[in-house]
């Protein structure tokens, strides 16, 4: 079998380029591998495994395509990373594996940000979500004020992606049970890949008493909840048997958190280390006592660094929504949000200062629930049988699309909304041409 | 409900087929037909933005007239109140309701703003004190108080009393609020101005930028595409011509060959044999031949080589002789003269006194021969350093005919050599008779006379040049005074005159060098023969540095190295040039 | 009978489909029946239009015109033959080659397209779904029926027909040549031919008839006849008229005919009318439906010397070239490629 792998490759800074590499000896075994890229540069290592073809948008080598029995889109919210791989995606058919499920900062940064191009932002807008999608978008896109977490939460552009699809793969149950019931497209929920033997490398350091580390890494945003935490800590008494180690950039107002810091009185307790390499990290994880991995509000996407987390056999406090919401309960502990979040914190906190073994037994049945269904074996089974069926959907994908047309020409003599008995000799007659 | 990693196939059904045709009616298909191949160049599919750096600058920047809001849990109504119409509802409403504004309220509140029917306080007033606005329990300080008199105003009849007295009083306050506000909108319209401004230089720049590569480019397309048409011209009319000619000849050809190729092939492969054969045996006999001439030449060569080394050593070793002989000659015969004069018993008369002077100055005309062997180096160099003043002698019809140069003190007559190999005309003049004679004997058109008295002899205005190497430096100063005069007697408008002579501005050669030549008088800095030749009435005088010390200089950068070097290895001769106008 | 043909048209552009359309429509007129032909126009880019001409086939009613039932529908060509009718047969020219044997070929131009494999794939699956239901299906040639058989898993009855003019076929004695009718290209291997001559033992003789697809080509092949030194054994006809070719063929030896994987081509049938051998090559394709070894012609390799071989057989034993040609005859009767014969089969 026949794969065109679309994905942002490293060195990009992106989770999606490392799930490439996680995913890619396993599924070469199954199927002879192209990896696409429109990157000037990508690691060699990935050249292991398959060949690498670099593509620009204006001069696709569509029958390279063809010959394929299958193409896969990886699809996430970076516009700079999947901004060309969507337009392929557009015009050739094939699986698409999203991998957040709340695209509109995606399509933000496309339409608004990188083509300015107001016309077809409002036009996909209204067309999804008719006069009002179209009027909170002119608004959002005249006035900054309008927050895009709020366009996000609302109008999440999902379809927009996967319109084209011959296939579609996420990574959350959540995702799944919103998509499945379309039954637009084979769909499949596959468990985010992960290696577990990768970190088992990496000797644990846990010291065996206080002061006791905690760690927070990654893209910290206002949405990784660092002001909840700073403030549960800052009014836990026994702050003192504690760490907080924060690794990664620090996305807004770095100034502002550092001054939160010194007015809560927290700067023994805290440590910003900024960005750091992989291996630094590993160590770091190796080193920690309990992770803290908290979002809200979430774009609905599966963590890979949860997964990493439980692969150093970290307890971790996570919140209690999206993807993170549907762990097993024994495998991590919960934050609700809202009011209840520094309560929360700080009852996990108190908890583990009381019972450090129960919580490390927590981090250990992590790791077993990412051995048991996150391999990246079953992961690259999941997508050549997802390669396989997309191929025989193909023709039916082609006979949607007719009908699309066929729904278009009727609408221009019987209006926007045809009776089914209009449509329905038209459906039957499609219907038959892919052999239904 | 499927198991992770099971796939849901899509149902195929009729009414999903209906479903889809509906649902792309009411949407007229703006996202149908996806795939089309009409589709590729247009919006849907654009390619990635190459980064030329040509438009990668214009990045304009929205004009924020007023302050960006930053949510906090108290306000002072002031916080709120700086913001004026969109801006302020919407600030409104996230500072009290914590959310945006709905389509109902925020049209219906701007428009009351607008009209004046509301004020802003009233506006804080009701968000504040609504069912919402209470259950969010926001702080806004220095609302409540105004917001109770705003609220009386609207009661009729006291609303009106209680207007006109606090308009009375208040009316300082307003006008100061008046004021403040014109500022506000001048500055703001400042504000407005400044960054169109800016933009429209950024575009301005941005367009030149653009404009100017576009320019170039539709250049070098346009020249590239004249030079294709040319180039198709030529291919089309290359392959017309060689098509044509390949058909004539194949039409006249063919037969010819065919009925020939038969017999011609059987002879042929013989005679090809054959031939091979005897180019062999002529390539082996010709080698041979070469290596016999080859040696031969190679003897030849030694012997004559040998015999050349031979006979320019006897001629050396004869030369060294004659030398000897010449100073030896010199010395007796200047011992004679003064025997002589010592035992003369009466006085010469006037003309033996004349010839026995006259006889004395050519004393040391052996000594001065050798001398310059000796001191200013071979024929060949003084000849190649005297190339630098060719370009001057062959300028306004200097060398022809009718404008001889004159070279005073030819010397061994490098100088006129150089001249005559040039074509150009020139004569010297030298008082040594030893040098005289070698000029005479290489053919050169010289002199034998004291220069002084020959330029008298010339008629004015006959000479193109007049130059001197290494002479001035031997003339009593009146002397050359009087030798420049005649000069520019002689000379034609347009003549030259070079005199070349030692430069002791270098520091070595104004101490010692200068003193190797016995007869020489003075040292001449520059400025005094510029002077010289200035003040007799040259034009366009200038000096020409020449021959920079042969010495390794002192390798530093230092300032007192510098200075060393020009004292001690700067140019050790100079020359003076001048026009007659 | 009422019966309606139906194939497509590409407006202005008449071939030999058209012409093939109208002597089946000649031929049921004289077996007395109805007929017309119905003509679908044909676009086939941007590769979706041919979807949607798919479904506008789809979409005909032609099973009965103002209360009179259309008794039988003959489709020919995709996507005319998608057009539905409870009496349906159909006599496959060939299907949408780009999709089938020409999809991944220097001819094929759908996989240039950014959707072209999911066209493709709805082209088969109507083609699957569809041939499948007609009441008899019948292939042009073997050749076209294997291809059915090997993409769609279809069963097809090959059905031959005449070549034009073919009552006016006769046949002479043999002078010394051999016949090569044909265009001048490099399926049909006059190159070959050549080189063949090189090899034979015999002067054997072929007279080339036909144009060349490309003037340069001509030159190209008399320059290598020259260079194998057969050019006085070539003769170039270049293109001659109706009559001259039937006397070229009844006064031929045999009739030289070995392109690579033909379809059917009318040469073989041809040189049959005229009681001429057939010398062709194993992998020629359609001709070898024909053709029986030392029976009715000669089947040689695909090389010069073994073609060579063929050539000297023929020139040293005339009578058994007479032989062959008389049973070529004889077959070509036996297997009734007439029209009537082709009525007969298609309305069964």
């Amino acid at each position: 079998m026949k794969l065109n792998w679309f994905s942002p490759l490293p060195p990009a800074k992106t989770d999606i380029a490392h799930y490439t590499t996680r995913v890619l000896p396993a599924l070469s075994k199954l199927a002879d591998v192209t990896l696409w890229t429109d990157q000037d540069k990508w690691d060699t290592g990935v050249e292991d495994y398959a060949a690498v073809r670099h593509y620009r948008l204006d001069r696709m080598p569509w029958v390279d395509l063809n010959r394929a029995d299958a193409n896969l889109y990886q699809i996430g919210n970076n516009p700079l990373f999947h901004g060309a791989i969507w337009q392929v995606s557009r015009l050739h058919a094939g699986v698409v594996v999203l991998h957040d499920f709340r695209l509109h900062h995606f399509f933000d940064g496309l339409y608004r940000v990188q083509w300015r191009d107001l016309n077809s932002y409002l036009a996909v807008m209204e067309s999804y979500y008719g006069e009002e999608g179209r009027r909170e978008a002119a608004e959002s896109f005249r006035n900054d004020a309008r927050n895009i977490q709020h366009m996000a939460e609302r109008y999440p552009l999902t379809h927009l992606a996967i319109e084209n699809a011959l296939g579609v793969i996420v990574h959350t149950q959540e995702s799944y049970d919103a998509l499945a019931p379309e039954a637009q497209w084979p769909i499949v929920y596959a468990p985010l890949p992960f290696a577990a033997s990768s970190q088992s490398s990496t000797k644990q350091r846990r010291s065996h008493g206080p002061p006791y580390r905690l760690i927070v890494f990654g893209y910290i945003g206002r949405n990784r909840r660092l002001d909840a935490v700073l403030k549960a800590l800052a009014e836990l008494p026994e702050k003192d048997q504690l760490h907080l180690d924060v690794y990664g950039n620090i996305l807004d107002e770095e100034k502002q958190l550092r001054a939160r810091i010194r007015s809560l009185d927290l700067k023994p307790q805290v440590t910003l280390h900024g960005f750091a390499p992989e291996a630094k990290l590993d160590e770091a994880l190796a080193a920690a006592h309990l992770a803290i991995n908290l979002r809200y509000p979430t774009m609905g996407e599966a963590s890979g660094s949860q997964l990493r987390i439980w692969a150093h056999g970290l307890p971790s406090l996570v919140s209690q929504v999206g993807w993170y919401g549907s762990l097993p309960r024994n495998t991590v502990a919960f934050v609700r949000t809202d009011d209840n979040e520094v309560p929360d914190i700080k009852a996990h906190l108190r908890a583990f200062l009381a019972n450090p073994s129960s919580f490390s037994e927590m981090g250990e049945r992590g790791r077993k629930e990412l051995e048991e269904k996150h391999t990246p074996e079953q992961y690259a089974k999941t997508i050549v049988e997802m390669a396989r069926e997309a191929r025989d959907f193909r023709a039916r994908a082609a006979s949607f699309k007719l009908a699309q047309r066929a729904g278009v020409l009727l609408s221009e003599w019987l209006g926007p909304d045809p009776s089914p008995e209009a449509c329905d000799n038209v459906a039957r007659e499609i219907l038959h041409l892919a052999g239904g | 409900m499927k198991e992770p990693s099971q796939i849901a196939s899509p149902e195929y059904t009729v009414d999903r087929i209906v479903a889809r045709m509906k649902e792309a009616a009411a949407h007229k298909g703006q996202l149908a037909d996806l795939a089309s191949s009409d589709l590729v160049a247009s919006a849907e599919f654009r390619p990635a933005r190459q980064n030329t750096g040509l438009l990668s600058g214009i990045d304009i920047q929205p004009i924020a007239l007023q302050p960006p809001f930053q949510p906090h849990s108290r306000y002072h109504v002031n916080d709120l109140l700086k913001y004026h119409d969109r801006n302020f509802i919407q600030n409104a409403y996230r500072a009290i309701l914590k959310r945006g504004p709905d389509a109902s309220g925020y049209s219906a509140f701007i428009e009351s703003l607008r009209s004046a029917r509301l004020n802003k306080i009233d506006i804080l007033a009701r968000l504040r004190y609504s069912a919402e606005g209470r259950a969010k329990k926001v702080e806004i300080e220095g609302l409540l108080a105004p917001a109770i008199v705003r609220k009386a105003y609207r009661v009729p009849l006291l609303g009106y009393l209680l207007n006109l007295a606090v308009a009375i009083a208040r009316l300082p306050v307003m006008i100061r609020g008046e004021q403040q506000f014109e500022a506000h909108v001048l500055a703001q319209q400042e504000l407005i101005a400044e960054q169109l401004n800016s933009i429209g230089r950024t575009l301005g720049a941005h367009a030149r930028e653009v404009s100017q590569v576009f320019n170039g480019q539709f250049e070098s397309i346009k020249q590239r595409d004249e030079h294709v048409q040319q180039q198709l011209d030529l291919l089309a009319h290359q392959a017309q011509a060689a098509r044509d000619e390949v058909l004539n000849l194949l039409t006249e050809q063919r037969n010819n060959i065919e009925a020939r190729l038969d017999q011609l092939d059987v002879g042929l492969k013989d005679e090809a044999g054959q031939r091979q054969q005897e180019l062999r045996a002529l390539g082996e006999r010709v080698g041979e031949a070469t290596e016999e001439v080859a040696t031969e030449f190679r003897q030849h060569t030694e012997r004559l080589s040998g015999d050349l080394k031979r006979e320019i050593d006897r001629v050396l070793q004869k030369q060294q002789q004659v030398n000897t002989e010449l100073v030896l000659q010199g010395q007796r015969l200047a011992r004679l003269l003064d025997e002589a004069r010592r035992r003369l018993p009466a006085p010469f008369d006037q003309e033996q006194l004349g010839a026995i002077v006259s006889e004395t100055d050519h004393t040391l005309d052996a000594f001065y021969a050798s001398f310059d062997e000796q001191f200013r180096g071979t024929r060949e160099e003084i000849k190649e350093r005297l190339k630098v003043y060719l370009p001057l002698m062959k300028q306004q019809g200097i060398g022809g005919a009718e404008m001889p140069i004159l070279d005073v003190g030819c010397g061994r007559g490098e100088w006129l050599e150089l001249l005559k190999e040039q074509q150009l005309r020139a004569i010297g003049v030298d008082s040594n008779r030893v040098l005289v004679g070698q000029c005479s004997e290489r053919g050169l058109d010289v002199a034998e006379d004291d220069l002084m008295g020959y330029l008298r002899r010339l008629d004015g205005a006959s000479l193109g040049a007049v130059t001197g190497f290494h002479i001035v430096e031997h003339l009593p100063i009146e002397t050359l005074v009087q030798f420049l005069n005649e000069t520019v007697r002689v000379l034609k408008p347009g003549g030259a005159v070079i005199f070349e002579t030692p430069n002791p501005q270098n520091v070595l050669v104004g101490s010692c060098n200068f003193y190797f030549d016995p007869t020489h008088r003075n040292p001449l800095p520059s400025q005094v023969m510029r002077f010289l030749l200035e003040s007799r009435g040259f034009a366009r005088v200038e000096v020409l540095e020449l021959n920079p010390s042969d010495d390794a200089p002192v390798d530093e950068a230092s300032e007192l190295a510098r200075r060393f070097n020009q004292y001690f290895y700067g140019p050790m001769d100079y020359a003076v040039i001048g026009w007659k106008v | 009978m009422r019966i309606l043909i139906a194939t497509v048209h590409v407006p202005f552009i008449r071939g030999g489909a058209e012409v093939h359309a109208e002597r089946l429509r000649d031929a049921l007129r004289a077996a007395g029946h109805e007929v017309e032909i119905i003509a679908v126009p044909f676009k086939w880019y941007p590769p979706e239009r041919i979807v949607d001409h798919m479904l506008a086939c789809r979409l005909l009613d032609v099973t009965e015109v103002m209360g009179t039932p259309v008794d039988l529908l003959i489709g020919l060509r995709f996507p005319a033959y998608l057009i539905p009718h409870q009496n349906k047969v159909l006599w496959i020219l060939h299907q949408f080659r780009t999709a089938y044997e020409l999809w991944d070929h220097q001819l094929g131009d759908l996989i240039y397209s950014p959707n072209g494999v999911e066209v493709r794939d709805a082209i088969r699956q109507a083609d699957r779904q569809f041939i499948a239901q007609a009441k008899l299906v019948f292939a042009n040639s073997a050749n076209v029926a294997a291809r059915l058989k090997y993409f769609c898993d279809i069963e097809a009855t090959p059905l031959y027909h005449p070549p034009p003019k073919s009552e006016e076929f006769y046949t002479s004695e043999a002078e010394d040549y051999l016949f090569f009718p044909s265009r001048l290209c490099l399926p049909k291997r006059q190159a070959l031919v050549l080189e063949a001559l090189a090899h034979t033992k015999h002067p054997v003789r072929v007279r080339f008839a036909g144009a060349a697809d490309q003037p340069l080509y001509q030159n190209e092949l008399k320059s290598l006849a020259r260079k194998l030194r057969v050019h006085n054994r070539a003769e170039w006809l270049g293109e001659i008229s109706e009559p001259e070719k039937r006397e070229l063929y009844a006064r031929t030896l045999a009739v030289v005919y070995p392109p690579i994987d033909e379809d059917y081509g009318y040469v073989t049938l041809e040189a049959m009318l005229a009681a001429k051998p057939l010398i062709v090559c194993s992998d020629s394709g359609g001709p070898l439906e024909f053709v029986r070894h030392e029976e009715t012609g000669l089947i040689a390799e695909p090389q010069a010397a073994s073609l060579a071989k063929a050539f000297d057989q023929t020139w040293a034993d005339r009578t058994a070239a007479r032989n062959w040609g008389e049973a070529g005859r004889a077959l070509y009767k036996e297997m009734d490629i007439t029209w009537p014969h082709v009525v007969r089969k298609l309305l069964a």
